[in-house]
């Protein structure tokens, strides 16, 4: 069990800058889930990490130590690719074995160490086939056996679980989450899927083009989004946007669908008539009735029915915006004119300029963020 | 119509057959009469009985003209010839293609040319050069002289080259996580996923190999260096008697063997190597 600490670091291929002076800092056991869209640059954050590639500027710490010119097998940690990168040729006993092997340890060794992990990952049946005998969850798996028989100071996963169907994933999750409970290795999992990142990690790194938007606890980072992307990014139903103008006198907002809302401390710092844009998720939408205070009127567009939920794509009758909203499923929508009220306290306020949340409500580690 | 049309494609694909076949018939025809059949007209048609007797005396005892050399002598020539340029083609290929895929070296692009110039230039093309060269390292009538100027492959090269290009990247890192360093690499994953394609190129160089006639002729003036191809060759171009044709067809068919052997027994690899 090693840290992990990123300084500075830095990559780019000629002039495109890929990773832009990242620092990031992850504790003896933790598992840290880093997210973001296609080529925001995670997998060569991973790819530094392990050694595969090297930085143009900055540091890389593993346990403390500076791994910058370390070759990739003697930096104490294990890979797991998205295509499980197995020898086709070698049984999975050998696939596992390798390593070890060029490591130099003894037969008799290598013999335990493999039955070992095969047995802790059920693989013992298929210890004597060839990759391509195998299934894709069975690879994976074989493919994490290789890397848990090194007993590395740090696992790395890159993207693992991408190309396995649905069910298998939640499975695999499951798999990842015990694994790591029972072996509280330090774990780095590369995903461009956000559950997964929200549902295994103990903290969350949302990364968009080389730079990190925002570091937390999943529940931070669903609940108190640093900037408009991460606000967009994490969750699995949209968050719904819409723009506000400041109104410094009455100190409120007014919103384009015409009700007001009270608001406070950030006002001070904004310019009378400034838009700012707000975001609220679908579940802090709820349906009421037109004579609630606040509510706002909007006709129903579609209605997108998944069994335990249901989710509304509705248009409001003032400024014409377009909602979704989460309502149980077994809900009867019985007209097309509906009444919201949203939930203020749920809401965030984003800079229209720069993205960037205003911090409102309080967050426990609003201090400690990275931006 | 469509059985007319049916009866057209196979007679069709039958004549082409037959194409392949009849010279190979005809040479055994030759092969199994003694030295009087063939001159008398009409040739004949059927299989004589002849054939062992013929063989037996082609084996042993050689022939006068090819300077008394039994022809088993000419097979195991030729073999060591074909063998080593298969060999070493392929492993002068298997290098570099190694180096061209997974490298990044200065003038990468120019090796990479100058490697495809290289198939402009067979061994007919640079003759003479060539024989300057050997000559100057005193190799004629070695087996040095015969096989290292044939030795280079464009053709291998690239091929291997394609094969290199179709396994993934992700093998090499891994390889690199699990701290094997280049020849490695090259030893225990490479190699071994390039079986069929290695297979299916021997057949081919093989073949090819076995097949050389021009520059053993030009190297070599020491019968004991006279390959088969070569020694069909001084049988039916004598100018002062009348060809043993028993004798040539018997040599020609012997010297169909060993080729035959390879194709048939890598024939498995070479599909498979051919598909790669």
């Amino acid at each position: 069990m090693a840290t992990v600490h990123l300084i500075d670091v830095t990559k780019q291929f000629g002039n495109n800058v890929v990773l832009d002076q990242l620092n990031l800092k992850i504790d003896e056991g933790e598992f840290v889930a880093v997210v973001g869209p296609s080529g925001c640059g995670k997998s060569t954050l991973l790819r530094l990490v392990s050694g595969l590639d090297t930085v143009s500027s900055g540091s890389v710490l593993i346990g403390e130590k500076c791994v910058n010119t370390i070759p990739p097998a003697k930096r104490d940690m294990a890979m797991v690719f998205q295509n499980y990168a197995l020898y086709p040729h070698m049984t999975v006993f050998d696939n596992m074995a390798y390593g070890l092997k060029r490591r130099g340890l003894s037969k008799a060794m290598i013999n335990t160490r493999v039955n070992e992990v095969a047995a802790l990952l059920q693989l013992q049946q298929y210890l004597y086939r060839k990759p391509l005998a195998l299934s894709g969850g069975q690879r994976q798996r074989v493919a994490m056996g290789r890397a848990i028989v090194r007993s590395p100071a740090v696992f790395l996963f890159d993207e693992p679980l991408s190309n396995l169907d649905f069910k298998l994933r939640m499975e695999m999750r499951h798999e990842i989450q015990k694994l790591h409970q029972h072996l509280k290795t330090t774990c780095l999992y590369v995903t461009h899927d956000q559950t997964e990142a929200m549902t295994m990690a103990d903290r969350v790194v949302i990364l968009n083009k080389g730079q990190i938007e925002q570091i937390g606890t999943p529940r931070e980072v669903y609940q108190y989004p640093a900037t408009k992307f991460v606000a967009s990014f994490i969750g699995h139903y949209p968050m719904n946007f819409f723009s506000g103008t400041v109104d410094v006198q009455n100190h409120s907002i007014v919103t384009c669908f015409g009700i007001t809302l009270p608001f406070l401390s950030f006002i001070n710092a904004l310019v009378a008539s400034e838009e700012v844009l707000i975001g609220i998720r679908p579940e802090d939408i709820i349906l009421s009735t037109s004579n609630t205070p606040g509510s706002i009127a909007a006709r129903v567009l579609f209605i997108d029915d998944l069994g335990a939920d249901q989710l509304l794509q509705v248009k409001t009758c003032t400024g014409d915006v377009m909602l979704y909203l989460r309502v149980p499923g077994n809900l009867e929508i019985a007209s097309e004119e509906i009444s919201l009220v949203l939930d203020v306290a749920k809401m965030s306020f984003f800079s229209k300029q720069t993205g960037v949340a205003f911090r409102v409500r309080s967050s426990p580690q609003a201090a400690g963020e990275a931006r | 119509m469509n059985k007319l049309f049916r009866f057209c494609t196979h007679l069709f694909l039958i004549f082409f057959v037959a194409c392949m076949f009849v010279p190979v018939y005809l040479a055994l025809v030759a092969a199994s009469h003694d030295g009087t059949a063939m001159m008398r007209a009409p040739i004949p048609v059927w299989l004589g009985t002849d054939l062992w007797v013929n063989f037996k005396t082609v084996l042993t005892q050689g022939l006068l003209v090819t300077g008394g050399e039994p022809v088993g002598y000419l097979l195991l020539n030729s073999l060591i010839m074909a063998l080593l340029i298969a060999t070493g083609k392929i492993i002068l290929a298997l290098c570099s293609a190694f180096a061209l895929v997974y490298f990044d070296f200065p003038l990468k692009k120019f090796c990479f040319v100058l490697i495809f110039c290289t198939m402009m230039l067979p061994i007919e093309v640079r003759m003479v050069p060539t024989f300057q060269v050997v000559a100057a390292f005193n190799w004629l009538n070695s087996f040095a002289g015969l096989t290292l100027p044939l030795m280079a492959s464009a053709t291998a090269t690239f091929f291997f080259r394609q094969c290199f290009k179709v396994i993934p990247s992700e093998l090499v890192d891994a390889a690199k996580l699990d701290g094997a360093g280049p020849v490695r690499f090259f030893i225990d994953i490479l190699l071994p996923l390039s079986k069929s394609p290695m297979a299916a190129l021997f057949i081919i160089l093989f073949v090819y190999g076995w097949n050389q006639y021009l520059w053993p002729l030009i190297i070599t003036t020491d019968p004991n260096m006279v390959t088969v191809v070569m020694g069909i060759r001084y049988l039916a171009g004598v100018a002062d008697q009348l060809p043993e044709w028993h004798h040539i067809m018997t040599v020609a068919l012997l010297a169909l063997i060993p080729p035959c052997v390879v194709v048939l027994s890598l024939k498995r690899w070479l599909e498979q190597g051919l598909q790669a």
